[in-house]
């Protein structure tokens, strides 16, 4: 018997035969590329390649299962083959397929299955894989000083990828920081997303080693219009100025590098994206003692519409002038006059977070908070300055603890046949 | 009955090694056609178990038993001198449970079905024709591999027991600094036969349990680790949650209960059991399942991955690394008699291997000191975490050696 009987493809090929017409939804960006069964043509599945990898400007997914791995080999040849496994592996999980064919039970008894198979019978679920590579795979970083430049790719390093530097009123724990690879999962549905970055590690071992790994849940960014603005954990709507996949003339000129951004060498850099990672623990039980003129005050919108301050819609543009009684409407303080594009030469990026639950502390206290993702062209041009301003001045910093912060250089989509970090080795 | 961590994951792969024989038919049974596989049908009732024949040939034979009773029920066929060849058990009311069993000589054999899953069951005489076969599944090369690696675990249960003799009576004689200097030596012994050991249901937890097992004492704690502890009282900074370290409630156990005389009579059952597992092991008709056998580097490296990484194992002591280089001794031993099957079939998976044992035994004799190792505790974290990388790595492509040496092509 083979996985066939309960394959992901064949419950959706049942369930989807009749929307297959309408196409491939939510393809963003590019050619579509890659083989496309009729089965696969669902809304369901996020076309793995195109001219920028999914999972940037794809309509945020519900769910989130995020790993930053250390590469433990010298081998350069050992990563590639390892890169190349990857690739295979995770476009056939983003069609719903197990990571190699009969991946999952037709491989034979006394073999360990090749796919765990947690995934079998559940649909695409939108899943998206989306690659980045860290400072430390290039040689030195914040994670090991002495590192040597082990792939003999030190002269391709891209421009804008360093370590991020310290901020104020940060924590970092270094044990959930940094790291040389980093795979973002995305999906509808969570154990998608869990045995999409399970499975990778598995193919992984020996080449890479899990260094710290994130869930999250309740995106709590929008990036396309159609999406109404998500909570964060803290009530409040957020992300109601992120930039969105439509606009695409803003996303070229904030998310996309482009060719003269970097030397000849960095080239492979061209369509990709920096991504930031932070875990941002929020101090859940002392804001929830905040009354809600403080809370609204803080974050400069009304918590039931998310207006701004002096204002009665969301997709109001907040009015920093307006006062009352001679003060600011929206206070000097506030996170949204102090994230403002406006405040930052028009600076703006691409957020893509997650709430995060983690339990609780040994206070009884929330573990919970926001794991911040953004994708931005020249992370020390957009993110390191706005957060350094946040850091500094934000009346919200007083309730968060950004305790783990990562960077990664994210390459351009893949055509078909390349693989992942193809441009990099080759 | 007293079970380890580890006896219950080994038992559990016995288990599933047991299964794997059906798993064929235990996958059809998710396929319409599962009737049609020739199963034999079992009707369990409370007070009947009906076959639908008895007469049958050698071979693979499955049954599929269906439990019509009011109990759940278990079924049972057994060879010569009552040997278990295969069960299947907790069958509810009302459901199906299928077994598959190999079958290669004709004869005699007996099926039992156990409404209430009690009792010797309910009988039925089973009469086997047909010409003697061959056990499918292990090849002849794998079978002397296996003979040849038991001549090696009854050296060392040999050297286990000479070792435990010296050991015991230091304690007994109140020379515990010897005792001390020899603990992490004799453990290695045990260490690198532990699949064979763990063969003993009986055995293997009295010499090797752990406080973890003892229910927080209600079960007798005996062995090594009882003595470990005697020999290593616990200091105030041990105490704690967390693997490697001491629970409060062992601590108070070790205060209050490890006293001489209670300590001597531990040392006693310690030297009596090794004893009897070498008696057991010298029998000339001693089984050990030739699928352990060929899962047994695996399951050598898991112990690591499980319990020594962490510094669980020798909590008392941290002699962990003896034991450490031991289930590497032990996992390479057992490769080495696997080595031309793997080169036949897959010489990339063997030079892998190879190479990998080789990168652990490297990073351990960083570690050396002395004739032993240095003190788990003075191990630090990123050192322990490439230890662990490695022996991931080295248990994944482990992992693959069952399929090439007992796969059916």
């Amino acid at each position: 018997m083979t996985d066939g009987n309960v394959s992901r493809r064949a419950v959706l090929g049942a369930a989807g035969a009749g929307l297959a017409v309408g196409g491939v939804a939510g393809a963003v960006g590019g050619f579509s590329a890659g083989s496309s069964e009729g089965a696969e043509a669902t809304d369901q599945v996020v076309p793995f390649r195109g001219a920028h990898q999914a999972g940037i400007v794809t309509e945020a997914q519900d769910r989130l299962h995020f790993a930053a791995f250390d590469v433990i080999t010298d081998s350069r040849d050992d990563l590639i083959d390892m890169l190349k496994k990857w690739t295979s592996a995770a476009e056939r999980m983003t069609r719903g397929e197990t990571t190699v064919e009969n991946g999952a039970l037709g491989l034979g008894d006394y073999v360990p299955p090749a796919d765990t198979g947690e995934a079998l019978g559940l649909s695409p679920a939108h899943l998206t894989l989306t690659v980045g590579f860290g400072p430390g795979l290039f040689g030195p970083n914040a994670a090991d000083p002495n590192r040597k430049d082990r792939f003999g790719i030190g002269g391709r390093k891209p421009a804008a990828l360093a370590d991020l530097p310290a901020f104020a009123a940060e924590k970092i724990e270094p044990s959930r920081s940094f790291g040389d690879i980093c795979i973002q999962a995305c999906a509808d549905d969570p154990q998608v997303a869990v045995h999409a970055i399970r499975n990778l590690a598995r193919i992984g071992v020996g080449v890479v080693s899990v260094r710290w790994s994130q869930l999250g849940f309740g995106r709590t960014s929008s990036t396309t219009r159609s999406q109404e603005t998500p909570r964060n954990m803290f009530g409040f709507k957020d992300g109601t100025a992120n930039m969105r996949a439509e606009d695409s003339e803003v996303a070229d000129e904030w998310v996309w590098v482009g060719q003269e951004d970097n030397p000849p060498a960095a080239q492979w850099m061209t369509g990709g994206t920096y991504l930031v990672a932070r875990r941002i623990r929020m101090d859940i039980e002392p804001w929830d003692r905040a009354h809600l003129l403080e809370q609204e005050n803080i974050v400069g919108r009304t918590k039931g519409e998310g207006a701004p301050l002096g204002q009665s819609n969301e997709f109001d543009e907040p009015d920093f002038n307006i006062t009352s009684y001679g003060a600011p409407m929206i206070p000097k303080t506030a996170h949204v006059r102090l994230a403002h594009p406006s405040q930052h030469g028009g600076a703006q990026l691409l957020r893509r977070g997650y709430n995060f639950t983690d339990g609780s502390d040994g206070f009884g206290h929330l573990d919970a908070g926001l794991f911040f993702i953004a994708f931005n062209r020249d992370t020390f041009k957009q993110f390191v300055p706005i957060q350094h301003e946040l850091s500094r001045k934000d009346a919200m910093t007083e309730y968060l603890i950004p305790n783990a912060s990562a960077v990664f250089a994210v390459p351009p989509g893949l055509k078909d046949g390349e693989w992942w970090g193809q441009h990099l080795f080759v | 009955m007293t079970v380890s961590p580890r006896v219950f994951r080994s038992l559990r792969t016995a288990t599933i090694i047991g299964l794997a024989a059906a798993t064929p038919i235990a996958l059809a049974a998710c396929e319409a056609k599962s009737s049609s596989d020739g199963a034999i049908a079992v009707t369990s009732t409370d007070d009947a178990c009906d076959l639908a024949s008895t007469d049958l040939e050698t071979g693979q034979v499955n049954f599929e038993i269906q439990n019509q009773g009011s109990k759940v029920t278990e079924f049972y066929v057994y060879g010569k001198n009552n040997r278990v060849l295969g069960e299947v058990e907790n069958i509810g009311p009302g459901l199906k449970g299928k077994l598959g069993v190999e079958i290669v000589e004709p004869g005699t054999y007996t099926v039992a079905c156990k409404p209430g899953m009690v009792g010797s069951g309910i009988s039925q005489e089973l009469n086997v024709t047909g010409e003697v076969k061959e056990k499918s599944q292990a090849p002849a090369d794998v079978e002397a591999a296996k003979a040849r690696y038991l001549d090696y675990a009854r050296g060392q249960v040999d050297g286990l027991v000479a070792q435990t003799e010296t050991f015991t009576n230091a304690i007994k004689s109140g020379d515990n600094e010897t005792a001390r200097n020899m603990f992490g030596q004799v453990r290695t012994f045990y260490e690198r036969i532990e699949p064979v050991a763990e063969s003993f249901p009986d055995l293997d937890p009295k010499i090797d349990m752990r406080w973890d097992d003892t229910e927080d004492g209600k079960i007798e704690f005996t062995g090594f680790h009882r003595l470990e502890r005697f020999l290593w009282p616990p200091r105030p900074e041990q105490i704690g949650e967390g693997g490697d370290k001491v629970a409060p409630a062992d601590a108070a156990h070790a205060k209050s209960a490890d006293k001489k005389a209670a300590i001597d009579k531990i040392a006693d059952g310690l030297l009596r059991d090794v004893k009897a597992l070498q008696a057991e092991m010298s029998k000339k008709d001693f089984q050990f399942e030739t699928q352990m056998f060929v899962a047994g580097p695996q399951a050598l490296v898991d112990e690591i991955a499980a319990t020594k990484v962490g510094g669980e194992e020798d909590r008392y002591s941290h002699t962990d690394l003896f034991d450490f280089a031991a289930n590497i001794d032990g996992a390479e031993t057992l490769i080495a008699e696997l080595q031309p099957m793997i080169s036949k079939t897959s010489p990339q998976l063997m030079d892998k291997i190879t190479e990998q044992f080789g990168g652990i035994r490297d990073a351990i004799n960083t570690l050396r000191e002395g004739d032993g190792y240095v003190s788990y505790d003075m191990v630090d974290e990123n050192t322990r975490r490439d230890l662990s990388d490695q022996i991931d790595a080295l248990s994944a492509s482990l992992s693959q050696v069952p399929g090439i040496v007992l796969q059916k092509k």
